[in-house]
C-alpha cells in the first residue's frame, strides 16, 4: 500500500511539476514582453525580427513538450494548441516593432509549433529532454534579454 | 474524400495570394516583399505538401512528390518580381514542403515518433483534423497578407 500511495504522490508531483513549468514560461515570456515594449524605440530594422522569431519559436517549441508530455493521447489538439501559441507569440511580440517582425515571428511560430509536439513525443516522457529544452529555452530569453539591454546602453 | 476538396481550397488560396502578391508588389516596399514572399511561399508549401502526402499515401513516390510540390510552390512565388528573390522562395519552399511531408507521414503512421498504439485506432479522424487545420492555416495566412498589403501602401512611398 506504500508504495502504490509513493507512485501516486510522484506521479501528482510530476503533473503539477509540468503545470508549474507551463505557467513559469509563459510568465517569463510575458516579463520579457514588458521589456522589450518599455525599450522598443531603440531597436533597429533586424533587431525586431529576431527578438519575434526567438520568442515566438522558443515558446512554441516548450510549450509543445510540455503538453505533449502532460496529454500523450491528444497529438491533434496538442500540435493545434501549440501552434496558435506560437502564431499567436509571434504577432504579439513582432506587432511591438514593425510588420515584418509580425510576419517573421508569425512563420517561425507556427513552424516551431508544428514541429515540437513530435519531437516531444519521440522523447517518450523522458524528464531529462524536458530539463534539456528548459534550459534552451531560458537560454534563449536570457539572450534577448541581454540583447535588448546592450542595444540600450550602445545608443 | 475530404482531402483533395481541401487540396483543392488550398491551391486556390496559394493561388489568391499569389495574385494578391503579384498585384500590390510595386507599391509595397522591397523588404517587405521579401518576408512576405518567404512566409507566403513556407506556409503554402506545407499546407499542400501536407495534403499530397496525406492523400497518395498509398504511392511509394508520395514524399517525393510532396516534396517537389512544396519546391515548385516556393520557385513560383519567388519568381514573382526579381530572379533574386527565386532563392528565398526555394529556401523556404524546400523547408515547408520537408516539414509537410514529415508531418503527414506522422499522422499517417504515428509510430514512427513513438505515439501510443491507440492511435492506429483513428487515422482517418486525425487525416480530416490536419487537413481542416492547413486550410485553416493558409487562409489565416492569406487574410494576414491582404491585411499587411492594404496597411503599408502608404508608407512604402516616401
Amino acid at each position: 500500500m506504500n508504495t502504490t500511495d509513493g507512485l501516486k504522490e510522484v506521479v501528482a508531483l510530476f503533473v503539477n511539476f509540468l503545470a508549474v513549468f507551463f505557467y513559469a514560461n509563459a510568465l517569463l515570456t510575458a516579463g520579457l514582453y514588458l521589456y522589450a515594449r518599455s525599450r522598443r524605440q531603440m531597436m533597429g530594422f533586424q533587431d525586431g525580427i529576431h527578438i519575434a522569431q526567438m520568442a515566438s519559436g522558443f515558446i512554441a517549441l516548450i510549450c509543445g513538450v510540455v503538453l505533449i508530455y502532460q496529454f500523450p493521447f491528444h497529438y491533434v489538439n496538442v500540435t493545434i494548441a501549440s501552434t496558435l501559441i506560437g502564431m499567436a507569440a509571434g504577432v504579439i511580440f513582432g506587432a511591438l516593432f514593425h510588420h515584418e517582425a509580425l510576419l517573421s515571428g508569425y512563420a517561425h511560430g507556427m513552424m516551431m509549433g508544428l514541429m515540437s509536439p513530435m519531437i516531444g513525443a519521440a522523447a517518450k516522457n523522458s524528464f531529462p529532454f524536458l530539463l534539456f529544452v528548459e534550459l534552451f529555452f531560458m537560454f534563449s530569453l536570457v539572450f534577448v534579454f541581454h540583447f535588448i539591454k546592450k542595444r540600450n546602453d550602445s545608443w | 474524400m475530404v482531402i483533395p476538396f481541401i487540396l483543392m481550397l488550398n491551391s486556390g488560396c496559394a493561388f489568391a495570394a499569389f495574385l494578391i502578391l503579384k498585384k500590390k508588389r510595386s507599391v509595397i516596399h522591397k523588404r517587405l516583399e521579401r518576408v512576405l514572399i518567404g512566409l507566403g511561399s513556407s506556409v503554402m508549401s506545407l499546407a499542400i505538401s501536407m495534403n499530397v502526402q496525406l492523400w497518395l499515401h498509398v504511392l511509394a513516390f508520395a514524399i517525393y512528390l510532396s516534396v517537389l510540390f512544396g519546391v515548385a510552390i516556393g520557385v513560383v512565388f519567388g519568381l514573382l518580381d526579381m530572379r533574386q528573390l527565386m532563392m528565398i522562395g526555394y529556401q523556404q519552399g524546400l523547408i515547408g514542403g520537408l516539414m509537410g511531408a514529415m508531418l503527414g507521414a506522422v499522422v499517417l503512421n504515428p509510430s514512427l515518433c513513438g505515439l501510443p498504439a491507440e492511435y492506429g485506432n483513428s487515422i482517418e479522424t486525425h487525416t480530416a483534423a490536419f487537413s481542416f487545420f492547413s486550410l485553416f492555416l493558409s487562409a489565416a495566412t492569406v487574410g494576414l497578407i491582404y491585411f499587411i498589403n492594404e496597411s503599408s501602401e502608404v508608407n512604402s512611398e516616401v
